[in-house]
């Protein structure tokens, strides 16, 4: 890979790398996955499908998070996930919205984590299934039905919580 | 099931357009150009080192008499950095230039090298390693190169976990570095100490331009209480 060529790659995605590794482990954590990530994608350039490089650079930076992650406790995690939302710069909660996305992504955050993930790149990274099915390497038509099972073990935990449902109620 | 996904989705703590244009910031060009400094592996060339690596494991006749072997940096114009190993496995690690230097755990790590190597600002002729701070390690381990005052060998081996190379130049910004090499132990709490520029000492000021892709805690100049600047 070219210098020009990286150079595009970097420019094109970086944002994007750095609202992933944001929404997981905070914006401080995230600029070293994504210089991590970048790194990787210079090193090893043969790697990088040039044609379609962004499930790549994702699948690169989930790797590079779960190293991260992988020294801390689970609590620890969920403590910092929970906590890098509200630490986010970028973030604008308002009134009633705060109390319910933050019980939104606590009932996230106790799904499994494999629930977790398919959410969260389908939802929040805006993935497309293929792309996402890409990502965590798997079939796109086992990734359909990780998705479903997500998203019902969801709902079914935002039922169990009486205060959101109450605060949804509200909003309404 | 609708209504949980609209507010999963609007509970994303990041909106779809943050960090726009952030990787032409300052910050974000500035970290293009170290990556971009950092020498490249080529497939084909990484495909012959490893190879090279997994004979010398198998069968040691396979290297012995070849000399140095280059293993990593790059070809072309001088390399930021470069591995080269002797036919008794020792490496020898050449830094052209420092700023360029990111990756040179990682290489380091794929041939024996477990500890961790940081970089440090301040010339070290200022500064010393405290007595609990120095790691034991065998007399052979580190061994500057001859002429070469921007060389350094390492004894793979020799160079625990435990351990943090601290490179750095000697004085001044010359090209390539003069280097100095300090082996501190990981776990203690600023082991360098440098003089001050208004009399005292300072701990030693570590960058951190040499990230191990592969390593759980990568940046982790900062674990053993060396004092990161804000390069990034």
């Amino acid at each position: 890979m070219e210098v020009g060529e990286f150079e595009e790659l970097y420019h094109a995605h970086y944002a994007a790398l750095l609202r992933y590794g944001t929404r997981r482990v905070g914006h401080d954590t995230a600029k070293d996955v994504v210089a991590e990530t970048f790194l990787v994608a210079w090193r090893r350039p043969d790697a990088v499908p040039l044609d379609d490089p962004l499930p790549w650079l994702y699948a690169t930076a989930r790797r590079v998070l779960a190293n991260h992650l992988r020294s801390e406790t689970r609590r620890g995690r969920l403590d910092e996930r929970i906590g890098a939302v509200g630490d986010s710069p970028v973030e604008a909660d308002h009134a009633d919205g705060v109390a319910v996305r933050a019980d939104v992504r606590r009932a996230l955050a106790e799904l499994p984590e494999v629930d977790q993930e398919v959410l969260m790149l389908t939802e929040w990274d805006g993935l497309s299934a293929q792309h996402a099915a890409e990502v965590v390497g798997c079939t796109l038509s086992a990734f359909k039905v990780r998705l479903h099972r997500a998203r019902r073990r969801l709902a079914a935990r935002l039922t169990a919580t009486p205060r959101l449902i109450s605060v949804r109620g509200e909003a309404k | 099931m609708n209504d949980e996904l609209e507010a999963l989705r609007e509970a994303n703590p990041v909106s779809a357009d943050a960090y726009q244009d952030r990787s032409r910031s300052p910050e974000g060009l500035e970290l293009l150009r170290r990556i971009t400094k950092t020498p490249q592996t080529r497939g084909s060339r990484r495909g012959w080192m490893l190879a090279a690596a997994g004979a010398a494991a198998a069968v040691a006749v396979v290297v012995t008499g070849v000399g140095l072997l280059p293993l990593g940096g790059g070809g072309g114009a001088p390399a930021a950095f470069a591995i080269e190993r002797t036919s008794d496995n020792t490496l020898i690690v050449t830094i052209n230039d420092f700023s360029g230097s990111w990756g040179l755990n990682a290489d380091l790590g794929q041939y024996g090298v477990r500890g961790k190597v940081v970089e440090m600002q301040q010339p070290t002729k200022d500064c010393a390693v405290s007595e609990t701070g120095k790691a034991t390690l065998p007399p052979d381990a580190l061994r500057p190169v001859a002429g070469a005052p921007n060389r350094i060998e390492i004894k793979p081996g020799a160079i625990t976990a435990d351990t943090t190379l601290v490179f750095g130049r000697v004085s001044g910004a010359g090209s390539p570095p003069a280097l100095q090499v300090f082996a501190v132990r990981s776990s203690v709490n600023q082991p360098i100490t440098c003089a001050a520029a208004g009399g005292g000492s300072t701990p030693a000021l570590t960058t951190q331009p040499v990230v191990n892709p592969q390593a759980v805690n990568g940046n982790g100049a900062d674990s053993n209480g060396l004092t990161p600047t804000p390069t990034r």
